[in-house]
């Protein structure tokens, strides 16, 4: 199971460690280079605010495309809330600007880690204690691309469907997120 | 790696520090100083490394305007083989017969001597921070280029080989010159002896063109290989591939926006990675806009895991989303007086940087 390679896609997130997380996962899919691009990051202390923002405008501008072989990667962190809180979220913003939130036969991917990107860079380091309470962020500052080995192994395992064993809730959520886009673009 | 430069009385900068980390991003309106500290550590290294003559760096005009003391001063901390760096100078300026001369120079390894000079007169140290022998230094040029490797002085060899791995450039694709007739194995400045460091790269790394050739095929895939041709002078040529027939191209005959990819992709594989520092001032000009984020990804990723750093100046939108928030350094300068360094500003809304910037919502200089 893989992503379709002959989609262009397009990461909306919070930040650089963010993007080079996604950016490896779907590298590790088979996706060149030159078909991912990133929405521009927003300034400091502000990111998940930017990606709720941006949303509705990137998923109109899918929708505007035809889905023109092109797929919406947004990861957004979850921090203290409940994943479920994110997608409402989400759907909220849509509504505000009057247009319909995700439906599940569009090409756009969600992935909300809990609590932050950093919490599913560790376990997929190989990090045995790691929890979706505690925060990680930053543990990276200035090394961001050092996650390239973490999101090849998520990446893998996805591929290979090897997620019974995961304790983290988000990525089995984002496991769910990704087989969906695996259908969506088949 | 560079972990801090210090500098006094030079230019704009007056007890001025700057810290680096892995990749950053200098930011700041034109004149803010920006390419003023390139300039310097490029003139650092040269001086080190005793490529110039001491009045051929630091000349009258790099004093800062409104100074009137004598001295400059500088330190910058390097990192490199696992031990950390000091390198110190005093440079004394005569201003009644207009000449200037090296005052003191010293490097410090892990906070210790292994060099030191001070009016002419030079102590060496052995690798157990050991006084040894005295030597006489030309005032004009630094004593460090000057003390031989031995086997008990291995530190200051460490530390020469950490300064040979800043390369600092500010890639000036019309002045890249086409041909070659030795090797260099780094970088000048505007980047004007590209055909000699590829011919470098020839003799001690030819591995490394396949990976560039790779990345070149993938901007154009037309794009086949690169080769010196000639004998006494050889020309760096391009191969391209259209309709199955081979086509080639010299250097000189290419655009400029193409010989500033080129150039940018030899500097980032080439001068990434080993401990290397790339210093890159403004590489995206003649970079067309959607080869602009593979080539910042291509910073990102050389830096993945390794021992290597990247400093880039850059006015492009994309380059300051890219690694402004995570990397940028901020600098100022207030009524043409001296650079500072800012923090970083809370925007506190969800427009980029780069947008703000360009309304004038952050003051770039304030």
């Amino acid at each position: 199971m893989k992503l379709n390679n002959e989609y262009k896609y397009v990461i909306l997130c919070e930040d650089r460690q963010m993007e080079c997380f996604i950016r490896y996962f779907l590298e590790e899919q088979g996706i060149e280079k030159r078909k991912i691009s990133n929405v521009d990051f927003p300034g400091k202390g502000c990111g998940e605010q930017y990606v709720r923002e941006h949303f509705p405008v990137e998923l109109k501008n899918l929708r505007t495309r035809n889905y023109n072989l092109t797929a919406l990667f947004v990861c957004i962190d979850c921090d203290k809330h409940d994943v479920e809180d994110i997608y409402k979220e989400l759907d909220e913003y849509c509504k505000e600007v009057k247009i319909p939130g995700r439906n599940r036969k569009e090409p756009a991917v969600i992935f909300i880690p809990k609590r932050n990107i950093e919490t599913w860079i560790k376990y997929y380091s190989g990090e045995l204690d790691i929890d979706e309470i505690r925060d990680y962020a930053h543990f990276l500052r200035g090394r961001e691309a050092d996650c390239r080995p973490a999101a090849q192994k998520m990446s893998v395992c996805f591929m290979e469907g090897d997620i019974t064993g995961e304790r983290l809730p988000s990525i089995t959520g984002a496991y769910g997120e990704y087989v969906h886009l695996v259908e969506v673009t088949a | 790696m560079i972990e801090y430069l210090k500098a006094d009385n030079y230019k704009s900068l007056v007890n001025f520090k700057i810290d680096f980390s892995k990749i950053n991003i200098l930011l700041g309106s034109n004149g803010s100083g920006k390419s003023t500290i390139f300039f310097l550590i490029y003139s650092l290294r040269a001086f080190i490394r005793g490529d110039k003559k001491l009045e051929n760096l630091f000349d009258f005009s790099t004093l800062t305007r409104w100074q009137t003391v004598n001295i400059q001063t500088f330190e910058l901390k390097i990192t490199g083989k696992k031990q950390s760096f000091i390198y110190q100078l005093e440079i004394e300026y005569n201003r009644d017969i207009k000449k200037n001369k090296v005052r003191r120079e010293a490097v410090l390894c892990n906070d210790k001597f292994i060099f030191k000079s001070e009016n002419g007169k030079a102590t060496l140290y052995n690798d157990s921070f050991e006084e040894g022998p005295e030597i006489l230094t030309n005032w004009s040029y630094s004593g460090v280029s000057a003390v031989f490797e031995r086997n008990d002085n291995k530190l200051l060899a460490f530390f020469k080989d950490a300064v040979n791995r800043i390369v600092v450039c500010e890639p000036v694709p019309m002045l890249v010159d086409g041909s070659a007739e030795e090797a260099d194995p780094y970088p000048e400045f505007a980047l004007d002896n590209l055909p000699a460091v590829y011919l470098s790269v020839v003799q001690k790394n030819p591995e490394k063109l396949s990976k560039l050739w790779t990345m070149m095929k993938e901007i154009n895939p037309s794009f086949e290989r690169t080769y010196l041709e000639g004998e006494s002078e050889k020309k760096l040529c391009f191969e391209y591939e259209n309709n199955k027939v081979k086509q080639r191209y010299l250097l000189s005959e290419l655009s400029e926006g193409e010989k500033a990819l080129f150039s940018f992709y030899f500097l980032v594989i080439n001068f990434m990675g080993d401990g290397y520092t790339l210093m890159l001032d403004e590489p995206d000009n003649y970079i067309s806009l959607r080869e602009i984020i593979p080539a910042m990804q291509a910073v990102e990723d050389a830096t993945g895991n390794v021992d290597t750093q990247c400093v880039l100046i850059s006015h492009h939108p994309k380059v300051i989303d890219y690694y402004a928030q995570s990397g940028g350094i901020w600098l100022s300068r207030y009524s043409y007086g001296a650079t500072t360094v800012t923090d970083a500003p809370k925007t506190g809304n969800v427009l980029t940087y780069s947008e703000l910037i360009s309304r004038g919502d952050i003051n770039e200089a304030q």
